[in-house]
């Protein structure tokens, strides 16, 4: 084994190289972890895997930066994750806002705190749409209120982000109404409206878009967007311009107490890689829609969401 | 575009030399994911999906679903050759593949499972393609009444495969339910038997349960009994009588067509009815086999029957999950989730847009299907030589080797260490009702259908009321599942009195 003995120094002094040089160059000296709470596949896993290769791009020392997905408790195990990550810029991850949300206010264990978070930036967001089965013939919230009986609803469970807002809209418009829970995922009570089960559904547009245009259901409001269409009604047309807040947020953030300049770099290359060619041709060829903010306005925009939310306690489950 | 547009569109793409060359690969690597024990479908188009970023559509659906489709496949030659269950859905291939081992007919229970699994899948696939038309009316003419009716004759089986000893079957099926109860109820939001553990909030996971309680369990028998699998009375055969074995296996499956159209039948329906799960669907078939066999003793021994008819329902439940998948990105199984997930990331909509205007995507998927299993099938012929050579192994050299590999997938499903614990506990429970002779197969039916019974109960009655079981077509199914306990009730009787009469 003399040939292993005579190497040795070779070896230590290039080992010692590498790592005084990682150390001068400084963050990132290596692979960049993003969590996702959800399973591979689905909206929030493809946002996040069609922006890696322009973060990669755009954060020095070409590391890596890796997707793993977390699911479980409804996006609670992968947030709690991100929460306890040591705060050195390499784990971070995307947060599905408001449902990391409501199980806080619940006051439920989940072991995060929504406004201790670094956040980064936000890449989007889902608007919600108030739909009825497409030859219903309701055609109006107003039509709603004279229906002379509780409007029957369908939504996941109570605490989902749907149930929620459909808890939160009929509140405030006061339209009597009744929630039928146990439906899995929004699809699944989409499949529902169209079979007839209930009379209305609230439903993120992403999901209902190809069914509004072949007609299986007919929206009659939209909530987090202005409508431009006059038999759809928005927040502002409703009179309760509040209703606007209810949105679906793609929001990036860190573990609490992120140093600052990890935490520009981390924001600048996550801005950057949403104007990137590559991204934004993902989105143009497959119809998906991006909303960058930055890391100021996404901690102002959470801070709003938790005071909405607040407001509407008791309407939680 | 029209559906017959659409199908000559489809296949000429699946065989151009834009996609079948991703076919190919897809195929190939799904195959050699399902050989290894504990890697599953899940686990193969998870793999696939971060290159699809920079795929076309048509080429992007062909390697997904090639990859998943042949995974049932190699799945089907672990469990036959190494008593484990190279993905879930083969558990019930172990009922009778293992004994035809044992008898030194391994290659031939592989040539038939392989064959099965084609021709299974192919009968899938097109059933869905002329279902096309009606396809959305297909998968809402199952609403939350008629899934439970159905769940609960599916669970029926269950007196099917515990003939022999009922109130033991009876009480493995009744743990299944309760273990299907662990979670959060998505009615009332109140966890039920978490112990406060989030890990348990989702319920129990199937796949590090199957796992557990089929692979693991092995693992341990083997263990304790030392030797290799397949024992000492089987001597090891040559290149060439395994090659003919395999031909044998094969003519074998295409003798028992009708079998195979049977059991690909339940295969596709149960896939068909969002919710059932694939898992189940192979025990079903093999319960149908056993019950329709002219020599039913021999289940369980090393029939025949019982690989093929286990193995065709196998994989023709894919061509049915994608119905309610591709209808209305309901999925119809744990794979289709993730398909779902990948067909968005090729901007895909599923529902009405792909029924409209990209029907020659679904016809993709329905030929990726049945050529994906072809070249499976073929691929296959050629693994089961140098696997059987390996299954002469002793089992101090198997069993650990074999053990990093199924707790990994174990692990992999949702990257949590707490799956592997599961897998670890239902190992012992496995081993525990193997030894004192509890069906294992009664415990999982139990288990995935437990949850789609409650769940479709409960909106059920939410929806229509307690009298909801009188509306006709509730009515007429659970008439036909009333009928069908009692026949069996009635041939249990019949059976002890033979018994007490001998």
């Amino acid at each position: 084994m003399n040939w292993i003995r005579t190497i040795r120094p070779t070896v230590f002094a290039a080992l010692f190289f590498l790592i005084a040089c990682s150390a001068e160059t400084g963050y990132p000296s290596k692979d960049i972890t993003v969590v996702i709470p959800f399973n591979s596949g689905g909206a929030f896993d493809a946002y996040v895997r069609a922006l890696v290769p322009g973060l990669e791009k755009h954060l020095p020392n070409s590391i890596n930066v890796l997707p793993k997905n977390l699911p479980g408790a409804g996006g609670r195990r992968g947030a709690s994750d991100i929460f306890r990550a040591r705060a050195d810029g390499y784990t971070i991850g995307i947060f599905n806002m408001p449902g990391v949300l409501i199980p806080q206010l619940q006051n439920m264990p989940i072991g995060y705190e929504l406004s201790e978070v670094t956040w980064l930036a936000t890449l989007g967001y889902d608007t919600y749409v108030f739909v009825v089965k497409g030859d219903s013939p309701l055609g109006s919230i107003e039509d709603l209120k004279g229906l002379g009986r509780s409007v029957t609803y369908g939504a996941t469970g109570p605490g989902s982000t749907s149930y929620v807002a459909t808890n939160i809209v009929n509140e405030t418009l006061g339209i009597p109404f009744e929630i039928i829970t146990g439906y899995k995922g929004s699809a699944g009570y989409l499949l529902g409206l169209i079979r007839g089960d209930f009379d209305a559904a609230m439903i993120n547009y992403s999901t209902a878009r190809s069914y509004l245009e072949s007609g299986d259901i007919k929206a009659l409001a939209v909530f987090g967007a202005d409508s431009n269409d006059p038999n759809i009604a928005d927040a502002e047309d409703l009179g309760a311009p509040e209703l606007g807040q209810l949105r679906v947020m793609r929001m990036m953030g860190g573990p609490p107490g992120l140093p600052d300049d990890i935490k520009t770099m981390l924001e600048r290359a996550l801005l950057a890689a949403m104007d990137d060619a590559d991204f934004k041709s993902w989105l143009a060829s497959t119809g998906n829609e991006a909303h960058p903010a930055s890391a100021a306005e996404t901690t102002a925009t959470v801070l709003e969401m938790t005071e909405f939310y607040d407001r509407f306690k008791q309407l939680l489950d | 575009m029209g559906i017959l547009e659409g199908l000559v569109s489809g296949f000429l793409q699946a065989i151009s030399l834009a996609v079948f060359p991703y076919l190919l690969i897809g195929a190939t690597f799904g195959l050699v994911i399902g050989v290894i024990p504990g890697l599953s479908g899940h686990f193969a188009m998870a793999m696939v999906i971060p290159f699809l970023y920079s795929m076309e559509p048509g080429a992007g659906v062909a390697f997904l679903l090639g990859a998943h489709s042949t995974v049932a496949q190699g799945g089907g030659l672990t469990a036959i050759l190494f008593s484990t269950p190279g993905t879930g859905q083969n558990a019930a291939t172990l009922l009778d593949g293992v004994p035809m081992r044992r008898n030194g007919e391994g290659a031939m229970a592989a040539g038939a499972a392989l064959t099965a699994c084609f021709l299974g899948a192919t009968f899938g696939a097109v059933v869905l393609a002329l279902l096309l038309p009606i396809l959305q009316k297909v998968v809402l003419f199952f609403g939350p009444s008629e899934i439970f009716v159905l769940a609960f004759l599916a669970l029926t089986f269950v007196a099917v495969l515990g003939k022999e000893d009922i109130v033991r079957s009876l009480i493995a099926a009744l743990l299944g339910l309760l273990l299907a109860m662990v979670g959060l109820d998505n009615v009332t939001n109140q966890e039920r038997f978490t112990f406060g553990l989030l890990e348990l909030r989702d319920g129990l996971e199937l796949v590090p349960v199957i796992l557990g309680l089929f692979a693991v369990a092995e693992m341990f028998e083997l263990w304790v009994s030392g030797g290799s699998l397949t024992g000492e009375s089987v001597k090891p055969m040559n290149t060439r009588d395994t090659q003919r074995q395999v031909f044998r296996g094969m003519l074998e499956a295409f003798k028992h067509w009708w079998l195979i159209l049977r059991c690909s039948s339940i295969g596709t329906a149960m896939g068909l009815i969002p919710g059932l799960g694939s898992a189940p669907a192979a025990f079903i078939a093999y319960g149908h086999a056993k019950q329709t066999s002219k020599s039913k003793a021999t289940f369980g021994k090393g029939n025949i029957e019982g690989v093929i008819g286990s193995e065709a329902a196998n994989d023709a439940v894919e061509g049915g999950a994608l119905a309610s998948t591709v209808a209305f990105g309901v999925p119809g199984s744990s794979s289709m989730a993730i398909l779902l997930g990948a067909l968005f990331v090729l901007g895909q909509e599923t529902g009405p847009n792909m029924l409209t205007y990209h029907v020659d995507v679904v016809f993709i998927m329905i030929f990726t299907i049945i050529i994906g299993n072809l070249i499976g099938m073929l691929g296959g012929m050629f693994l089961v030589n140098p696997l059987s050579r390996a299954t002469g192994l002793r089992g101090s050299v198997l069993v650990p080797v074999l053990i990093v590999i199924i707790f990994t997938g174990a692990y992999a499903v949702h990257s949590a260490w707490f799956d592997i614990f599961v897998a670890l506990v239902f190992g012992v429970i496995g081993y525990l009702m193997k030894v004192l002779d509890y069906s294992r197969a009664a415990l999982l039916i139990g288990f995935v259908l437990g949850f789609a019974v409650e769940k479709n109960l409960y909106l059920a009655t939410q929806l229509d009321g307690p009298d909801f079981i009188l509306r006709p077509i509730p009515l007429t199914l659970a008439l036909i599942t009333l009928a069908f306990l009692a026949y069996n009730i009635w041939g249990i009787v019949q059976h002890r009195r033979e018994a007490g009469r001998q």
